[in-house]
């Protein structure tokens, strides 16, 4: 299979979610599973998912730690979220489209990247606030979801 | 004959339950070290923490003297060292992002970020908006 290829819609993508409640990665609130917009975090602003389709749909193999949490989403859904939207110095706007793009890597073959086409640019502040709706819409999907594989917090 | 009952809640009751949770979540990233979550994000400042405890406590107080019931949020911080706050109720959310000098509240209704989410500064004069806004829902 090459990993390569599009990412479909109807892929399943897998996310670890760090298993220790402090982390804020998820919460339970009134009963409820709550994934956080923190478990989507990421310094490039390109959150990492694996491809279920190329390890077999065993998202075991995508946890970081074992006591992390698998939550998954399909690419159709994270490209439905629309676009991001950043304010330029003209008053115009820019409109980010989100996406799934393959992203293998030697260690991780089955590794994707979430993207806005074209990156953000702009004060640091524009774009914070633009990957954080993003990140917010991930989770909220996530939280939909529900776990596929629960954590296991010490 | 009915007979009416009153029922008296007791809003700094649970208020004090409430800043005691605060407390508790900002202690917890008070001890955060940068590259805290393994993927390089920073530790937020002393500044931060206190910028953030100062906005948290300033819209409760006035959540709680419009006669509202106190909500403990979901507090962290983010990639880039901000304090992040979070309620959730129902479909609706209300998220701040605080920074050292800086806020921004976020609400959410849907997935959809060109339909369902708003961003802009906060200002003292939105607490009581946002906070309705959010337990409307």
């Amino acid at each position: 299979m090459d990993n390569s290829e599009h990412v479909q819609d109807d892929e399943e993508l897998y996310r670890s979610v760090r298993g220790k409640l402090e982390d804020k990665e998820y919460s339970i609130r009134k009963g409820k599973l709550i994934i956080e917009a923190a478990a989507f975090q990421d310094r490039y602003k390109q959150p990492s998912v694996d491809r279920a389709k190329l390890i077999d749909h065993n998202p075991a193999l995508s946890q970081k730690s074992e006591t992390d949490g698998i939550i998954s989403i399909r690419a159709g859904e994270v490209r439905a979220i629309g676009t991001v939207k950043t304010r330029i110095s003209n008053g115009n706007v820019d409109d980010h489209a989100v996406d799934v793009i393959p992203d293998p890597t030697h260690e991780n073959p089955a590794h994707a990247k979430i993207i806005v086409k074209p990156e953000f640019w702009g004060s640091n502040n524009k774009q914070r606030n633009a990957f954080k709706l993003l990140r917010i819409a991930l989770a909220k999907l996530a939280t939909k979801n529900g776990w596929i594989i629960e954590p296991t917090p010490q | 004959m009915d007979t009416e009952v009153t029922v008296f809640t007791q809003p700094w009751k649970s208020y004090q339950a409430c800043k005691l949770e605060i407390s508790e979540q900002f202690d917890i990233l008070a001890q955060r070290e940068d590259d805290w979550d393994g993927h390089g994000s920073p530790k937020p400042t002393d500044l931060t923490l206190a910028h953030a405890k100062v906005v948290i406590g300033a819209l409760l107080d006035a959540v709680i003297s419009s006669g509202h019931r106190c909500d403990t949020p979901s507090i962290s911080s983010d990639e880039d060292g901000d304090v992040t706050v979070a309620w959730y109720e129902g479909e609706r959310q209300l998220h701040l992002q605080i920074g050292e000098h800086e806020a921004e509240f976020f609400k959410v209704w849907g997935t959809n970020i060109d339909t369902e989410m708003d961003v802009d500064f906060l200002k003292p004069d939105n607490y009581l908006m946002l906070w309705e806004w959010l337990i409307d829902g």
